[in-house]
């Protein structure tokens, strides 16, 4: 082992270190002050690391907020139903303009919505075409549309 | 949903913590926390496949910080945010954490999530899990991040630890 080999003093800090690797390095340790110097400030920065923004354990969790219902339609059926989804807009739009005033009769709407799908690359994420049920957001469509 | 319930009460610290480290914002981290199930409630809900639960969290959660300091343009912090929950500790090891966040929020992205990472106690195999970083190359990779790290903190303040 040299001197200049911090990832190895490293990974001797974080107990990555199989058997063999951790004994040469230990036998270094024993006569290198400078390495012993940096394992020091390795450790020191690593505690606090980890112990910056420690969570107080007293916090309660607060409760998850459910989305309203919505329904999913993926992947191969987006195109289709993208187009099926436009005349549906379309159609509500007309037959709604002409009594805006009154509450509405639909009880859905439709957007696009990106997604994040962790387990794929960036590049890979999927689209989505999102059909939300809701009377509580009524008031949502029509400002929408 | 009763499994979203027991994974949401699991892990909701864990997400919640990283996301501080991420942003250093409290407020901030909360509401990524919120987005980060809401997004795992779809996940579940669509019957999705979660290959690594800690993982995939950690990478939503890594996403979505980095989406909100790219808005902010590479953030910095802000006095208006609550205050970190951490004074328990002495005033002078406050004071470092807060230089330390201050040196991290300058670093490429890529190094922020590492070191936010690291910060949670991952292994070098479950750091490879969520950044896709090779296994063997992450004690390199991890090791260049954080002498980088110190580097800026040198640079913004004065040696780390004086000798
Ligand atoms: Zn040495």
């Amino acid at each position: 082992m040299n001197c200049s080999q911090n990832e190895l003093l490293q990974a001797y800090a974080d107990g990555e270190l199989d058997a063999a690797n951790r004994f040469m390095v230990e036998q270094h340790l024993l006569h290198c002050s400078n390495c012993k110097q940096e394992l020091e400030t390795i450790l020191q920065l690593r505690d606090l690391l980890k112990n910056r923004y420690e969570t107080d354990s007293s916090k309660e969790i607060p409760p998850f907020n459910y989305p309203p219902k919505r329904k999913l339609y993926r992947q191969a059926w987006i195109w289709w139903g993208a187009t099926a989804a436009m005349l549906v807009i379309a159609l509500t739009v007309y037959l709604q303009v002409p009594t805006m005033e009154k509450s509405s009769t639909s009880d859905f709407y439709i957007e696009f919505e990106t997604y994040t799908d962790a387990n794929k690359p960036i590049d890979e994420q999927p689209l989505e075409l999102v059909i939300i049920e809701s009377n509580q957001e009524q008031e949502l469509m029509q400002s929408n549309f | 949903m009763v499994l979203f319930e027991e994974i949401y009460s699991e892990y909701y610290f864990m997400v919640n913590r990283f996301s501080v480290r991420m942003t250093g914002e409290q407020n901030t981290a909360d509401d990524i926390t919120q987005e980060v199930f809401l997004d795992l409630y779809h996940q579940l809900k669509a019957k999705k496949e979660i290959r690594s639960m800690k993982s995939w969290l950690f990478r939503i959660a890594a996403n979505k910080s980095i989406n909100h300091m790219r808005k902010l343009g590479k953030i910095e912090l802000t006095e208006n945010n609550t205050p970190f929950e951490k004074l328990i500790e002495p005033e002078r090891e406050y004071e470092l954490t807060e230089e330390l966040n201050e040196s991290i929020q300058q670093l490429e992205e890529q190094d922020q999530v590492l070191l936010a990472l690291y910060s949670e106690g991952l292994s070098y195999k479950e750091i490879a899990e969520v950044t896709g970083i090779k296994v063997t190359s992450v004690g390199k990779t991890l090791s260049r991040a954080l002498s980088r790290l110190r580097k800026t903190f040198k640079h913004n303040y004065h040696e780390l630890f004086s000798e």
